[in-house]
């Protein structure tokens, strides 16, 4: 969970994997982020309402993380609206586990529908985590 | 119900897989299997917007999971690369072929997702043999398991072909309008489901409405005629609301420009009611079938029509009555009061 700097998907997406890249779990930090960027080559994980949920699964990550970031400020992202990004929810996991990541998604998506605005709104860092342990 | 090519698929079919085939109808709970979910865009009447609805769900799906796959069923008339703006080599008649697989057949789109195509003009698609279309769903199998999502995108009403791919899947979208024919051959759809299986998870989108109220208006009509006609002992069919989008002349306008109205027009109102309906479809898990159960289904039980009524035994559907609901009467329940007005609901 971090308050985002950049403005740019580039700078947010290298913030996304350096925090997640904290986790004894992501063997391979590089790979990863590799994995990401390549990802949104493809198309933008952009969804609307303000959100994106850049993702990748490859060997290199033991098991299924999430990290989530918020900008106040918004970000140059492209999205399915064209409106600014202002929450990112970062997955990273292990390929091939199609059904967890299905689940996880829905877990996420349940989670930003009902807590997006107490993101936006919360005051801190430590803040959101109360909202997620909360969730 | 138009089921002769099912009744030859079932004589086909070894005996002793049959027998056991028949013992499926019991809903039992959904087991997680490998592979991508499935979910079928179906509509009991042609002109609904099932295409629109499968390739702009197919967009909103594909900027959250990585492989997704758009299949146009709609065998030998299928139009949804001309809303893609792309241009198929080959079409799921090929698949047939001993040496192509599905994953040659797959045309990348700009949207982040692969179409395979149903052919259009292809004559022979919309009269293959049992055989040819078992081998078709076989080799769509492997898409299945090499996908994340996979959105098939049927033609419409209760034809073998298209029951054949809903009853392989597990979670519709059934797409409806307003106007009488629409919702009653939605429910057309719906019956015939919930008489092979209760384990569907069926969805209903309006489309082409003035309002979120006039919408709402149409799906508690369909689930009052489910509720009355298609009710089990113990509890009444499983119809879920999923969304609606309202009529929209960018639609066809970004149509004529072969690109989807996600892309030409994204903050549309329909553009927004397809994004809320993605979020709805994905933040719920319904594990897809795992191929050998989706056969069976497939093939248990293909009796010409008889009403539930008619089909007493333990684990089987039962509506309320004494007597099959006769058309008449599920009609007048849709026609009291109509949808297009912006009369308070009757059902």
């Amino acid at each position: 969970m971090i308050e985002l700097e950049g403005r740019a998907r580039s700078e947010v997406l290298r913030e996304m994997v350096d925090h997640l890249a904290e986790s004894p779990d992501i063997v391979d930090a590089r790979a990863f982020h590799r994995a990401v960027v390549e990802r949104e080559k493809l198309v933008s994980t952009g969804i609307g309402f303000g959100i994106a949920i850049p993702h990748a699964k490859i060997p290199g990550i033991r098991r299924f993380l999430v990290g989530l970031g918020r900008s106040r400020d918004g970000i140059d992202y492209p999205s399915i609206d064209d409106r600014p990004v202002q929450i990112v929810v970062m997955i990273g996991g292990p390929d091939g586990k199609q059904s967890e990541y299905l689940k996880l998604l829905a877990s996420v998506q349940r989670f930003l529908k009902s807590e997006k605005d107490s993101i936006l709104e919360a005051a801190d860092v430590d803040a959101i985590r109360e909202r997620i342990r909360a969730f | 119900m138009n089921e002769p090519i099912l009744q030859r698929m079932r004589s086909w079919w070894p005996a002793r897989r049959r027998a056991r085939s028949e013992r499926i109808e019991r809903p039992r709970p959904a087991a997680a299997t490998p592979g991508a979910r499935v979910v079928c865009v179906t509509s009991g009447k042609g002109g609904t917007g099932k295409s629109l609805v499968s390739t702009n769900l197919a967009i909103a799906v594909a900027r959250r999971l990585e492989r997704v796959a758009l299949v146009d069923a709609d065998l030998g008339l299928a139009n949804d690369h001309l809303l893609l703006g792309v241009h198929p080599e080959g079409h799921l008649l090929h698949l047939l072929e001993a040496d192509r697989d599905v994953a040659d057949l797959l045309t990348p789109t700009p949207y982040g997702f692969r179409l395979l195509s149903g052919g259009s003009g292809v004559h022979e698609l919309a009269a293959l043999a049992p055989r040819e279309l078992f081998r078709l769903i076989r080799k769509l199998e492997r898409l299945r398991k090499a996908s994340d999502f996979v959105i098939v995108d049927t033609s419409a009403g209760i034809g073998p072909q298209t029951l054949l791919f809903l009853y392989a899947s597990r979670e519709i979208v059934l797409v409806v309008t307003p106007d009488l024919s629409s919702m009653t051959d939605g429910y057309a759809i719906i019956k015939t489901l919930l008489h092979r299986s209760t384990d569907f998870r069926i969805r209903v989108l309006v489309n082409r409405v003035r309002s979120h109220d006039q919408a709402r208006r149409v799906f508690d009509k369909i689930r009052h005629v489910c509720d009355r006609f298609l009710a089990t002992e113990g509890a009444a069919p499983s119809i879920e609301w999923i969304g609606f989008l309202r009529e929209d002349a960018l639609v066809s306008s970004a149509a004529m420009l072969r690109r989807p109205v996600f892309d030409v027009h994204p903050d549309a109102p329909v553009s927004r009611g397809m994004a809320v309906i993605a979020e709805r479809l994905l933040d719920s898990d319904t594990p897809s079938l795992e191929l050998p159960f989706a056969i069976r289904r497939v093939l248990a039980d293909a009796t010409p029509d008889t009403s539930p009524s008619e089909r007493r035994r333990p684990g089987r559907q039962r509506h309320r009555g004494s007597q099959a609901p006769r058309s008449s009467a599920i009609e007048r329940n849709f026609d009291r009061g109509s949808c297009t007005t912006t009369s308070s609901p009757s059902a």
